[in-house]
Parts: C-alpha cells; sequence; structure tokens
C-alpha cells in the first residue's frame, strides 16, 4: 500500500481534445463517482437479500483555486461558463497521467464559478464542474 | 503566477450616461471594433449607439452585435475605413466603503440523456447549459456620503458594476439589481453594510469578464 500526499495533486482542463492540458491553481480538490443503482430483488430469485445493478452514472469534480486572471486555465475555465461551452480535465492524484501514474479525464461542463475576497485575504474562486459523458482513466 | 492580496480588489459603478462622439475605436474587418477611450468601454444600454466608417454612418442593418460592458462592436461586413462612434458612455466610479464581496456565477445544468446517449458513453448521465445567473454580495462599512446602494433600492434602479479582482487586468462587468441592502451596528461599533445584487441579463452581452 502506498499513500498520496495531497500536495502533488493536479487538476488540468483543457479547451478542446487536442490542445495541451493546462494546470489549475487550486488549493484544494474533491473528484466524486455516484450514479442510481437500481434495486431488481424479486421473489423468484433472492437469497434472503436485496439484489442491484447500476443505473446511470455520474461523476463531477469541485474545488477551490487561487484566482489569477492572467492565468490561462483559470480564463479557460470562466470563458466556458461564459460560452457555454465544454472543456476536457484531468483529476490527477499524484499529479501525472497514465502509467504510472492514476487519475480520471473526462469532459465537463462549468456548473458554478464563485469568486471571493475579503480586505484582509486572498482572492479564491470556489468551482464546481458536473459530467458530460463518460470518465475514463487518464492517460 | 500573477497573485496578489485580496485588498487590490476595486469595485465600481455606473454613472450618469454621458454623450460621446466621434471616439474612435480599433479592430479590423468585420471586427470586432473596441472604442480606443478605455474611461468610455461602459456604454448605456438605453442608447443606440450610432457607428461611421470614416465620415459616413454605418447602417443599422450592419451591426452584427454589440457588447455595451466592453464597448465593441461587430459588423455583418467587413470594414476598411476608419470606425468611430457616437453613443453614450457611463463614467465609473469607486464604491466606496467595502471590505470584502463574492461573486456567485452559476445557472441551471440541463440533463439531456437519451438511451443513445447513454448506450455511447456506457452509461453516463450527458448534460448542456440552461439559463446562466450571476449574483453579487458586497460588505463593508455604511458610508454617510454614498447612499447608492440604499437609493438603487428605493428607487429600483439597475446599477452597472464592475469588479476587478486584481486591481489591473480583466474586470468583471454586469447590470445588477439591488435585492437587498441592510445596516447594521452595535453601539460599541462601526455601521456596517451588506447588499445582495442579482444579474439583469435583459440585453445581448449583459455580463463579461475582459479588460
Amino acid at each position: 500500500m502506498s499513500s498520496q500526499a495531497a500536495y502533488e495533486k493536479k487538476i488540468k482542463i483543457t479547451e478542446s481534445s487536442s490542445g495541451a492540458y493546462q494546470t489549475l491553481l487550486t488549493t484544494g480538490a474533491q473528484f466524486s463517482f455516484e450514479g442510481t443503482i437500481l434495486d431488481d430483488t424479486e421473489h423468484k430469485n433472492n437469497a434472503g437479500y436485496h439484489s442491484r445493478i447500476y443505473g446511470l452514472r455520474d461523476w463531477g469534480i469541485s474545488g477551490t483555486m487561487i484566482y489569477d486572471g492572467a492565468d490561462a486555465a483559470f480564463e479557460a475555465v470562466i470563458d466556458a461558463w461564459i460560452g457555454k461551452t465544454t472543456l476536457d480535465v484531468q483529476y490527477l492524484p499524484d499529479g501525472v497521467a497514465g502509467s504510472p501514474g492514476s487519475g480520471f479525464e473526462g469532459t465537463i461542463l462549468v456548473e458554478s464559478l464563485n469568486l471571493s475576497g475579503d480586505v484582509d485575504g486572498l482572492e479564491t474562486a470556489d468551482f464546481s464542474f458536473v459530467a458530460d459523458g463518460a470518465v475514463a482513466r487518464a492517460s | 503566477m500573477t497573485v496578489v492580496a485580496a485588498y487590490n480588489v476595486v469595485i465600481k459603478k455606473g454613472g450618469t450616461p454621458t454623450a460621446m462622439t466621434s471616439e474612435s475605436m480599433t479592430g479590423s474587418g468585420a471586427g470586432p471594433y473596441q472604442i480606443d477611450a478605455a474611461a468610455k468601454r461602459v456604454w448605456d444600454r438605453d442608447t443606440v449607439p450610432t457607428f461611421y466608417e470614416d465620415s459616413v454612418a454605418i447602417a443599422t442593418s450592419d451591426v452584427l452585435s454589440i457588447d455595451y460592458t466592453t464597448g465593441k462592436v461587430t459588423f455583418a461586413t467587413s470594414k476598411t475605413g476608419s470606425i468611430y462612434v457616437d453613443g453614450k458612455y457611463l463614467p465609473m466610479t469607486t464604491l466606496a466603503g467595502l471590505n470584502s464581496y463574492t461573486v456567485n456565477m452559476a445557472g441551471e445544468i440541463l440533463d439531456d440523456t437519451t438511451f443513445d446517449s447513454a448506450q455511447s458513453s456506457g452509461g453516463y448521465h450527458s448534460r448542456i447549459y440552461g439559463l446562466r445567473d450571476v449574483s453579487l454580495t458586497l460588505g463593508g462599512f455604511y458610508q454617510t456620503t454614498s447612499e447608492i446602494l440604499l437609493d438603487a433600492v428605493d428607487d429600483k434602479e439597475v446599477l452597472f458594476v464592475e469588479l476587478q479582482p486584481q486591481g489591473s487586468g480583466k474586470k468583471l462587468r454586469g447590470w445588477f439589481v439591488v435585492e437587498s441592502d441592510g445596516l447594521g451596528g452595535d453601539v460599541t461599533g462601526l455601521e456596517t453594510q451588506d447588499a445582495s445584487l442579482s444579474l439583469d441579463g435583459a440585453v445581448e452581452g449583459a455580463f463579461s469578464f475582459a479588460a
């Protein structure tokens, strides 16, 4: 078993499947897998327990990043929200895509982007990405 | 990477629409062309600008789109002459007394999953954008010399707000209605003010993030 320090995590985005990925200035991020679980328990075939199958699945990414208006990755996120376009995203727990790295990738819509700043703090941006289609291992 | 402390943020509001005449614009072809004078880049959305190629007025049918928040125009046909604009701009003044803000950009995400799309994706949801929305919260100290937000609620005024998170560079701009503006303060403290605003997306290009 090998633990993974979270400081190595990278969240990368690109505006097109052929474009280069750029890393967001995240300070924290979460990746979620979920979906509909369908209970198909019936009288004929059960061993006294519920049985289930997968229905539609879903995934998403949320987190916080430091605001930098000149950062190309941040610009891509806000441009996608304003322009109602999708982004390809990679969630890389060890910062590396493909072998020997881990991580996931897919296409998302920018559900929300919240900017804030207090006079004695840093400008930050909370974001939420929702999936449009499948997730795959990052390559 | 250019990260700056949040105290650098600049928040402004639009003032009284002011006439401008024969203002030069820069661009090429069909555009977009942007007004050169940076101080006149926010245009009054209740005044339709008139554009000129050299000294000849350009027909409104030749105007493809106008971005009132950044002073830009795109034409239906390419231009070769010098472009000028008559219209009204909003002079910007700093909203005083603020010390915190949030900008919430969100909206509807519409699930358009079908049998075909789910089978193609291996059983995942598919989605498209629906209506989007922007809301602001502004917090700070009540200023006796400036009751702009209170007046806006009282007069049912739609405010133009510009927010520049780093004090330079790109700005978030849009027209907002003031949903609420509250004052408060204990006997031992300062009088504070908290306001919440929502986007009025009534015109094309109602919200932008640009220089």
